[in-house]
């Protein structure tokens, strides 16, 4: 709510005080439904969402930004796949002020800050929270707008980008209960750094972040003297450094992504800590027409100074077995992106996943048709499977077919 | 002896007045492209795609170019204004002569500025009939021609041109076996255009219904291209057309894409 307040008593003394320079209004509505395929005469998820958004700049020296989100959902789901409230929800999005310089631009406040060149699957973006309740083809539901300051920097030879974020937002996940971050002081904060280059056909960056795994980790369940389990959760730090490259030519591009990762568990004695980790992925995309475009990658994990059998002895000693994920020492996946124009105003997505060692899989396909201009219908469906244990077998039954109708203005 | 010096000289004269008519194409191609260099333009471009069912879509497009006058490279940059869910959608082409395009694509949606593959300059521009070759200026050397005859269309005599693909390259990059352009006498406007897909078929005619004359070169504002296969048409204007004006080569750059508008 302060949050709300104070980013309306912004725009309103941008509106009144005359610096406004030119305002921009626009907005989107839509209504979203799902159902589970398993499940056709149970609604999952329906709900109307307008956004609207107020940009502008005033000068050539200062931009801004404000979105705030109206939602209504029309169910109450205390299932265990989607917690929400009935009702009304009012929430600012971004809401930032920028600052264009002659070799420096500065934004504030809160946005997004998406990292990596690849494709779908991206090590080194890292910064913006995942909403897994609100699984869209929208990124506004699925990822999660952070406070950060932002200094982008370009020199002649590069483009220098510093990002610091005081706080940490974890995932929002689809269990029942949600884990607060233990305090919001400045020591949970986040910080990184981007050089990225663009010569002749490629393209590369170089990353670092220090910040925080935003999914906190079980530490330990206890048995209370009144026989509650207490469960105590916790967030852990990362650290990552990273890099990406495009090879770009006519009709094709190459593009990799990896970055290392490490924990602070760094002998990978903690079972409860995920392991220093190097994560990558290598694919490209073609592009023969302006009808189909195909995109393929192939990822890896390895985790360091891991053994899975003695990973798994010791969560049993500790009686968190049923909690935790046990992982192969590497682990491989491909992904696709495949994009269809069936006609001017139809186009044909499909976004697939798939682990090779556990041949655990996740399937969004999705046909949207612009019936009108900025009016879109979009139909499609969310689909995992896979062994039980496994990361998309996780969510085996909670497939989605959804609905979506949006409109700009 | 007599019948061998006559066959002689009627071959020559078939031979001399063809080589006559194809170098007179190409010196008519060559004036009406080389009327006007334009350095820099910046425009508002409308286009309406209407499909054989009579479906309109409407895209407004912030236009930008700079071409260097010494290299005849263009860095061209489009921000979309309309519809209102791609508004702010960028796309920025810097041309090479060495090698493909660069091409980077700004999506507000994902918030992230993307360097692109394309899919060569046969590739329709913003799901309309035009190519992103069709927007261009020719080039001139690519092409063959030969010229036909001449023509009174649209009360206008015109020159008919016949311009054929020097290489396979062209044919692929274009998708183009045969383009025939009507050029009018007066003042070498190509107002007219039938352009013919790899198999030898008639695929889409070009109209040029309105020209705007910019430092006293006719510069086509109103154009109608119509795909004849899928019966699809789609209207180009350029309005607030602002020629040679200066504008920075910084802002033909990545940075500026995602600054507000």
């Amino acid at each position: 709510m302060l949050r709300i307040l104070t980013g309306g008593l912004i725009l309103l003394g941008l509106t009144f005080s005359g610096v406004r320079g030119e305002l921009d209004i626009a907005g989107r509505l839509k209504t979203f439904s799902a159902i589970n395929p398993n499940d056709v005469y149970r609604w999952d998820k329906l709900y109307s969402q307008v956004q609207l958004n107020f940009s502008g700049r005033t000068g050539d020296r200062v931009g801004y930004r404000a979105d705030f989100v109206a939602r209504y959902d029309y169910l109450s789901d205390q299932g265990a796949t989607a917690p929400r409230s009935t009702g009304l929800a009012i929430y600012p999005a971004e809401m930032y002020l920028d600052y264009y310089g002659k070799w420096l631009d500065v934004r504030i406040g809160q946005q997004y800050l998406f990292w990596g060149r690849a494709d779908w699957v991206n090590p080194t973006d890292v910064f913006n929270p995942w909403d897994y309740t609100n699984m869209s083809s929208d990124i506004e539901d699925y990822r999660i707008p952070i406070p950060a300051v932002k200094a982008s920097i370009y020199p002649v030879w590069g483009h220098l980008e510093v990002i610091y974020a005081p706080r940490l937002i974890p995932d929002k996940l689809p269990v029942p209960f949600s884990p607060s971050v233990a305090d919001n002081r400045l020591a949970m904060g986040q910080s990184g750094v981007r050089f990225a280059r663009d010569l002749s056909i490629v393209g590369w960056s170089v990353y670092g972040y220090h910040g925080w795994r935003k999914k906190a980790e079980l530490e330990e369940t206890i048995l209370t003297s009144d026989d509650r389990i207490v469960q105590v959760f916790r967030f852990h730090s990362l650290d990552m450094v990273g890099a990406d490259f495009i090879f770009t030519g006519e009709k094709w591009a190459f593009k990799g992504e990896g970055s290392f990762n490490f924990s602070d568990d760094r002998s990978g004695d903690n079972p409860t800590i995920i392991n220093d980790n190097f994560f990558g992925t290598f694919g490209g995309d073609w592009i023969p027409n302006d009808k189909f475009s195909l995109n393929l990658q192939g990822s890896v994990r390895h985790y360091f100074n891991y053994d899975k059998a003695s990973e798994s002895q010791r969560l049993l000693q500790l009686n968190l077995q049923h909690f935790m994920p046990v992982y192969e020492t590497t682990g491989y996946s491909v992904s696709n992106v495949i994009r269809y124009k069936v006609t001017n105003f139809i186009n044909l997505q499909s976004v697939a996943v798939l682990n090779l060692a556990d041949r655990d899989w996740f399937w969004l396909p999705f046909l949207s048709w612009e019936m009108a201009d900025a009016t879109h219908l979009t139909l499609g469906g969310l689909f995992f499977d896979g062994p039980t244990g496994s990361d998309f077998g996780n969510s085996a039954g909670a497939d989605e077919v959804f609905l979506q109708l949006s409109t700009s203005f | 002896m007599r019948r061998t010096s006559t066959c002689i000289g009627i071959l020559f004269f078939i031979l001399t007045d063809y080589a006559w008519m194809q170098n007179t194409g190409y010196d008519i191609m060559e004036r009406a492209l080389k009327r006007s260099s334009i350095k820099t333009m910046q425009a508002d471009l409308k286009l309406v795609l209407e499909t054989r069912t009579g479906d309109t879509r409407e895209r407004e497009i912030a236009f930008f170019s700079k071409t260097d006058p010494s290299t005849d490279l263009t860095k061209m940059l489009m921000k979309f204004v309309y519809p209102k869910d791609v508004r702010g959608t960028g796309f920025l082409t810097i041309e090479h002569a060495d090698r493909a395009d660069d091409r980077f694509l700004y999506l507000p949606a994902l918030r992230q500025i993307k360097k692109i593959a394309n899919s060569g300059s046969g590739g329709n521009f913003m799901s309309s009939d035009f190519t992103y070759y069709d927007i261009g200026t020719p080039e001139l050397e690519d092409w063959t021609y030969r010229l036909l005859g001449e023509e009174t269309r649209n009360r206008r005599l015109s020159f008919m041109i016949e311009a054929l693909p020097k290489s396979q390259q062209v044919l692929d990059e274009t998708g183009y076996s045969k383009i025939i352009r009507w050029v009018d006498q007066t003042d070498l406007s190509m107002f007219h255009s039938e352009y013919y897909d790899k198999s030898g078929e008639l695929k889409k005619k070009l109209d040029v219904e309105k020209f705007t004359l910019i430092n006293g070169v006719p510069f086509a504002t109103d154009m109608v291209m119509q795909d004849v296969i899928i019966e699809h048409t789609s209207r180009m204007t350029f309005e607030d057309l602002e020629i040679d004006i200066p504008i920075s080569d910084d802002f033909f750059t990545p940075r500026y894409m995602q600054r507000e508008q």
